[in-house]
């Protein structure tokens, strides 16, 4: 077992009350797969992916909870003990980060500055280093002196992606990562995903909104609704025979381009109020088969049928 | 009801003192020579991806965007040469919705004065009980009920479907006959994604109306339309009835696309075949002559130079391209 996250929880402090982002969460990446954590907006999926890295927000506290990673006490770090973790451990692909390049330094030289600075690597392995990222990642390594707007979207992504593996991270958590690419580039960056996890045994946590991103890219799938995950199991057995009617009604709420048409199952209502959940199972005033105890207690994930579910329709 | 003919929307691009002491001008041709028609009661999907052109296209049909030629014939008349009281009086009958509700509303405005703005402006009714209940039913027709529930509120306390249901009841209130439906769900959580397009097909039916699709998400074209228009670069590909297109791509931009497109389904996905296509689009700008695909085309050939047509290759099936013939 690669990270091991008990029982998490995450709580920010604002204005208008407590929002409880993560609410205890469980969740475990093995070596060399790729886990997909998906949900909608507001879910926790990006509070999970922050609290990680430890890079959370002065307003957040973490209430609960044990993150271990490579047998690493990952909450219990000292300031200075984080900079041998991030890069090193684990690494984090940010939504947009194609986009926050320095438009003013080459592409070559932000990842040979992140080598020098957390790895202590001289200029001259540096800049080697990076020719042979860009290689691994699919870029001409010709082009390590050109500026971020002489590459395409997709090149920029794959740079991203490069700088992310750089000090060989065992873990890298990749948020959003082909979100605003058009579907070519999307679907090459997934397959460059891929490939990194089959050439390089690196482990994927890819967090998204998106359910065939899901589909296309992850071995297992974690579902997270209102700052809980309500299905975990393997992809295949997830879409195939979704067990929490959230998960199914997500699933069905997403077109293909292959196969039968069919017909939406719409999910009633909006997402809850973060600030104001309802109680027992966050989602059974939208659930079609929600019975008295939905509204009462909040279900615990518990084993069925090999996988993961918090839904009191599995007893 | 609606035919586009070789309609363009050329932009200036920036050029260079030197270029321009030159007299060299260049364009972004965003929109180069587009033909289409929509039937009453239709749906049409404008696809394609980022920089084809499909949502200047949409806008230059309403001319929210003026074109740089072509025609656009509406009910009978041409859009194009429309003065101003005219194309007033078009904008009743044709209307748009735009991607980010977050975006299209006056966070300053109530929801009454949003949906009620398009009947000030152009002084539909003479009092103000009339006006109050033509926008409580533009509420109702969006399914935000108790309508005075919604109208005292302001955008910021919506959420993002409920705010693209009162973007859809402004585009409504007018009674339009034709929407133009500019990525109208992109923005939104995929549980509300489902509502908002059933509530669109339910409106379509209960009004009549008809719609241009605009979306990059070739999936979503296939649950919401009857034909499918695939645009690159400024120009049309391929057009044709949905499943048609979608289970037998002709164009090879098209067979490229949607070998790629993501499946939400494991198997699926595992088994399908991609096709391996060079490169990323490029930009609209000093595009070389010939099919605006041919650099990237995995089954180019040297007539792929000259610029194709869009033809009727089989009933209802028109394909730009010089390998693909009847």
């Amino acid at each position: 077992m690669l990270l091991k996250v008990r029982d998490l929880r995450v709580y920010y402090d604002t204005v208008a009350g407590v929002v409880k982002a993560v609410d205890g969460v469980s969740l475990s990446v093995e070596r060399g797969e790729i886990v997909g954590l998906a949900g909608e907006s507001g879910s926790g999926k990006t509070t999970m992916a922050r609290a990680i890295m430890r890079l959370l927000p002065s307003n957040a506290r973490i209430v609960s909870g044990e993150i271990v990673l490579d047998g690493v006490d990952v909450l219990s770090l000292s300031e200075s003990e984080l900079k041998d973790f991030r890069w090193k451990k684990v690494s984090m692909v940010f939504q947009g980060a194609m986009n926050a390049l320095n438009p003013v330094l080459r592409v070559g030289e932000q990842i040979a500055e992140v080598l020098v600075e957390k790895a202590g690597y001289d200029k001259r392995r540096a800049w080697s280093r990076v020719e042979e990222l860009f290689k691994l990642v699919g870029i001409d390594p010709s082009r390590t002196r050109d500026y971020p707007h002489e590459f395409s979207g997709g090149m920029r992504q794959r740079a991203v992606i490069a700088m992310a593996i750089a000090l060989n991270p065992d873990l890298v958590i990749a948020d959003e990562p082909v979100t605003a690419l058009d579907v070519v580039v999307q679907s090459k960056i997934l397959d460059l995903l891929k490939r990194l996890r089959d050439e390089l045994g690196i482990s994927v946590l890819l967090i998204t909104h998106d359910l065939s991103v899901i589909a296309e890219a992850c071995d297992r799938t974690a579902i997270m609704y209102a700052g809980r995950i309500v299905e975990y199991g393997s992809t295949e057995e997830v879409f195939e025979e979704p067990l929490h009617p959230y998960t199914r009604a997500l699933i069905s709420a997403f077109p293909s381009i292959t196969g039968e048409r069919r017909s939406f199952e719409p999910i009633k209502g909006d997402p809850p109020n973060m600030l104001n959940l309802p109680p027992g199972c966050a989602f059974h005033p939208r659930c079609p088969k929600a019975f008295d105890k939905c509204s009462k207690e909040v279900p615990e994930l518990k084993e069925v049928k090999g996988r993961l579910v918090a839904c009191h329709l599995w007893g | 009801m609606l035919e586009v003919k070789d309609l363009r929307v050329w932009f200036p691009a920036r050029t260079s003192f030197w270029q321009s002491l030159k007299g060299v001008s260049r364009y972004v041709k965003a929109v180069d020579g587009v033909s289409f028609t929509i039937k009453r009661g239709e749906v049409l999907a404008l696809v394609g991806e980022s920089g084809s052109g499909k949502t200047t296209t949409g806008k230059a049909i309403l001319r929210l965007i003026e074109p740089t030629s072509g025609e656009v014939w509406f009910e009978g008349v041409n859009v194009l040469s429309l003065n101003k009281k005219e194309l007033k009086e078009f904008r009743r009958k044709a209307q748009i919705i735009f991607q980010d509700p977050f975006e299209s509303l006056d966070p300053r405005m109530t929801i009454y004065d949003i949906v009620a703005e398009p009947l000030k402006v152009n002084k539909v009714y003479g009092s103000a009980d009339e006006e109050y209940d033509a926008v409580a039913k533009a509420l109702e027709d969006v399914r935000l009920v108790p309508p005075e529930d919604f109208m005292t509120r302001f955008p910021h306390e919506l959420s993002g479907g409920q705010r693209q249901r009162v973007a859809i009841a402004r585009a409504l209130i007018l009674r339009p006959k034709f929407i133009v439906a500019d990525e109208p769900v992109s923005m939104l959580d995929a549980s509300i994604r489902t509502q908002i397009l059933e509530l669109m097909e339910d409106l379509r039916k209960e009004y009549g109306l008809t719609y241009l699709f605009i979306t990059h998400d070739l999936a979503q074209a296939r649950y919401t339309s009857d034909r499918i228009a695939v645009m690159y670069l400024g120009r049309i590909m391929e057009i044709g009835p949905t499943e048609e297109v979608v289970s037998n791509p002709l164009h090879p931009y098209t067979k490229v696309l949607i070998s790629h497109v993501p499946i939400p389904d494991p198997k699926l996905a595992k088994s399908r075949k991609k096709i391996d296509v060079p490169g990323e689009t490029p930009s609209p700008i000093d595009l070389p002559p010939g099919c605006r695909f041919y650099p990237r085309c995995p089954f180019a050939r040297e007539v792929c130079k000259e610029e194709p047509q869009l033809i009727e290759v089989e009933p209802g099936r028109w394909v730009s391209c010089h390998l693909v013939r009847s």
